[in-house]
């Protein structure tokens, strides 16, 4: 695994000028390329703010932010066609079915012709979508507006991938095979941020796990490492709920 | 248990109710403004001197007829008339749509009257020599509104010849009854009139009283009795109308021709339901922030969306023109379109107006936090923006306070911009004033959006 940074941030900040609150409060942290690397935090702790800061979604109230060695001062640029998103949200067209909005973001995310039919078609095989492919996605299940809302955002094959929980709501069948083409676009070396709530998902899936609680990173290391390192605790969940504290959060 | 129940709900539904200012303020600001707008437009629906219908009056008579007449407009309280110096000025004051119409009243109109009065009955056409007055109008003025004028007008001429006629022969009489009555009276007093009457008893007693009769009855003066009904089995003042317009042939005016590219402009504006909506969708589903990360301009994704809609509002024009032309008459309307208009203005209206309906539409979709909110403030402004800019009403019969807010209507411009190009066939001089308006509305509003819409 090469070790140069795809993305470097320092003492970042960030203050919502609409609340006053302060999401971020100076993180630190350098994600190596070819890294899976797992964001895990209770909710309001700032895991969203943060993949959008490094998205170019939001700008920082200070510190820097570094992606794909171009320093992020507001608009990604030309870094996005390097990078994927897959939001949490069902991010799809309801009024349009399910290829033409996997061959709509695949034009715009800069595949045209022969290359964007073979990664379209490469794509439905695997997540099992011929057969809804005419289907409008506003009459698609969950499960099939999971997959589409996913292939959207990797059918570029991008050198850095963002997915912000993108097993929420679906069966496990569909997460092992998310988590298993994850793995396998890891191993041939994107580089992913993960966001979950599903310890056990981040454990199995990911080679170093930052906890983020009220802006801050509070712990970072490979799952194993955090383990051991905290004693009386035998899984990623128990570590977790140590460091964070069993109060229920906003 | 189901009161309290029913309490609770209350209570719910109005918690929502109260939060929900934006709405609250749909249901009641909105509905104002609609009753203050479509009050004065009702009131306006007929020229009157509330109407902002504007009326030059030119008397180049210096007789008692163009006197007459003006001393009567002015008087009358109905019409608002302003006096102007010339023809000319008249005219280019209807071409530039400063009036809508102006009375000419010619220099000799005083002697054209008497003059075809003294000629024997019959002699020749009276028409030659009567008084031509004229009524010069604006083309795109709609028939409707220019009877409700030229018809008390026209009344009021007759009506004023009449008097004038009355007057001066009414003096010529009154003159000649005391020369006679004099001359008579002295015919009496020195008995020639009763000198040939031969002498019988009670001859001088009968004869004092005739005198007494007949001096009585001169001293009482010639009563001349104007017809009860004072319709005229001809007219005295001959009215002409005359359109004024700049191009090569004269536009026809009519309903159809004002209405359509009229209507056509208000469901231009209706646009705003769909892209309000579509800004609205995408940004509840998250597809805005998911395309902000993907490699797509932000002008190339708006860009689409105003091809896209230029497209439906050139496809609404034509529709509405196709309803027009044959449907219209199908269902009885005798009125027509002219479509003789300068190609290059139309097109350049059509897309200016369709820019600024987009314009407003993405400032509804990116500043509504809801489609109800986007659907119901989006349609309730297209309607008043409608009346106030001349939609449903002409402008110009509008009062004066509305005519003056109605400038600030982007459907104002726009249909100024139409009515130029078919009812006074302008070419893309005579409007770009309102093609420059109703672009910058457009880049005011995309402006306006990107500001409010700035990342955190």
């Amino acid at each position: 695994m090469e070790t140069d940074p795809v993305i470097e941030v320092r003492k970042l900040v960030k203050r919502y000028k609409t609340s006053g609150e302060e999401a971020l409060k100076g993180v630190s942290l350098d994600v190596s390329r070819g890294e899976f690397l797992g964001l895990l935090g209770p909710n309001s702790a700032g895991k969203t703010t943060f993949t959008s800061l490094i998205c170019g979604l939001l700008r920082p109230t200070s510190g820097t932010i570094s992606v794909l060695g171009r320093e992020l001062r507001g608009d990604p640029g030309e870094i996005r066609n390097r990078m994927g998103l897959v939001p949490q949200e069902i991010a799809l067209y309801q009024g349009l079915t399910v290829r033409e909005n996997i061959m709509l973001f695949g034009h715009l995310l800069g595949l045209h012709g022969k290359r964007l039919m073979e990664r379209a078609d490469m794509m439905i095989k695997i997540f099992n979508l011929e057969e809804h492919l005419p289907k409008l996605i506003a009459h698609c299940s969950g499960g099939i507006k999971r997959r589409v809302n996913l292939i959207c955002g990797i059918i570029h094959d991008p050198e850095l991938l963002i997915l912000d929980e993108p097993t929420l709501g679906v069966d496990t069948q569909l997460r092992e095979m998310i988590s298993g083409y994850l793995t396998g676009m890891n191993r041939k070396g994107t580089t992913v941020i993960y966001t979950t709530h599903y310890m056990k998902e981040a454990e199995l899936l990911c080679s170093r796990v930052n906890i983020i609680d009220h802006g801050r990173v509070i712990a970072d290391g490979k799952p194993a490492d955090l383990i051991s390192r905290n004693a009386g605790c035998a899984d990623l969940g128990q570590v977790f709920l140590n460091l964070t504290g069993r109060d229920l959060r906003d | 248990m189901g009161l309290k129940k029913l309490v609770a709900l209350l209570k719910k539904d109005g918690l929502l109710m109260v939060r929900d200012w934006p709405g609250l303020a749909i249901l009641f600001i909105m509905p104002a403004i609609l009753l203050i707008v479509i009050t004065f437009t009702q009131e306006s629906s007929i020229p009157s001197k509330r109407s902002g219908m504007k009326i030059a009056i030119v008397n180049d008579d210096s007789g008692e007829f163009g006197i007459n007449v003006v001393a009567d407009l002015e008087r009358q309280g109905y019409f608002n008339f302003t006096p102007l110096s010339s023809d000319n000025e008249a005219r280019e004051s209807v071409i530039s749509g400063k009036f809508q119409m102006a009375i000419i009243i010619p220099e000799d109109a005083t002697d054209k009257l008497f003059a075809a009065l003294s000629e024997p009955e019959g002699a020749k056409e009276p028409d030659a020599g009567r008084s031509g007055v004229k009524i010069i109008y604006d083309p795109s003025l709609q028939k409707i509104f220019r009877d409700a004028v030229i018809m008390p007008v026209n009344v009021l001429l007759q009506l004023s010849a009449t008097k004038v006629i009355m007057t001066r022969y009414t003096g010529d009489v009154n003159r000649m009854i005391e020369e006679y009555k004099d001359s008579l009276a002295s015919d009496f007093s020195d008995g020639t009139l009763y000198s040939e009457i031969p002498p019988f008893p009670f001859r001088q007693d009968i004869i004092n009283s005739l005198n007494e009769r007949i001096t009585e009855k001169i001293k009482g003066g010639a009563e001349i009795e104007l017809p009860a009904d004072p319709s005229f089995s001809s007219t005295l003042v001959e009215l002409t109308e005359e359109p004024v317009f700049r191009s090569r042939h004269m536009p026809v005016s009519g309903l159809l021709q004002n209405n359509v590219p009229a209507f056509t402009l208000f469901a231009m504006f209706f646009i705003v339901i769909p892209l309000a909506g579509s800004i609205i969708n995408e940004k509840d589903h998250g597809i805005s922030g998911r395309m902000k990360t993907i490699p797509v301009s932000r002008m190339t994704i708006a860009l689409s969306k105003i091809v896209v809609f230029i497209v439906v509002c050139i496809l609404q024009f034509i529709f509405l023109m196709f309803v027009g032309k044959y449907i219209m008459p199908l269902l009885g309307e005798n009125s027509t379109i002219d479509m003789r208009v300068n190609i290059p203005a139309l097109a350049a209206a059509l897309i200016c107006s369709s820019l600024a309906a987009i314009g407003f539409g993405i400032m509804v979709g990116s500043l509504s936090s809801t489609h109800g909110q986007a659907a119901t403030f989006g349609s309730v402004m297209v309607v008043i923006l409608a009346l106030l800019g001349g939609i449903f009403v002409p402008v110009h019969m509008l009062p004066d306070v509305i005519r003056k807010i109605s400038i600030i209507s982007p459907l104002r411009w726009g249909t100024d911009a139409f009515l130029g190009v078919f009812a006074r066939h302008e070419g893309i001089s005579g409007i770009w004033f309102q093609l420059c308006l109703l672009t910058s509305f457009f880049l005011v509003s995309v402006l306006v959006v990107v500001k409010s819409l700035g990342r955190e």
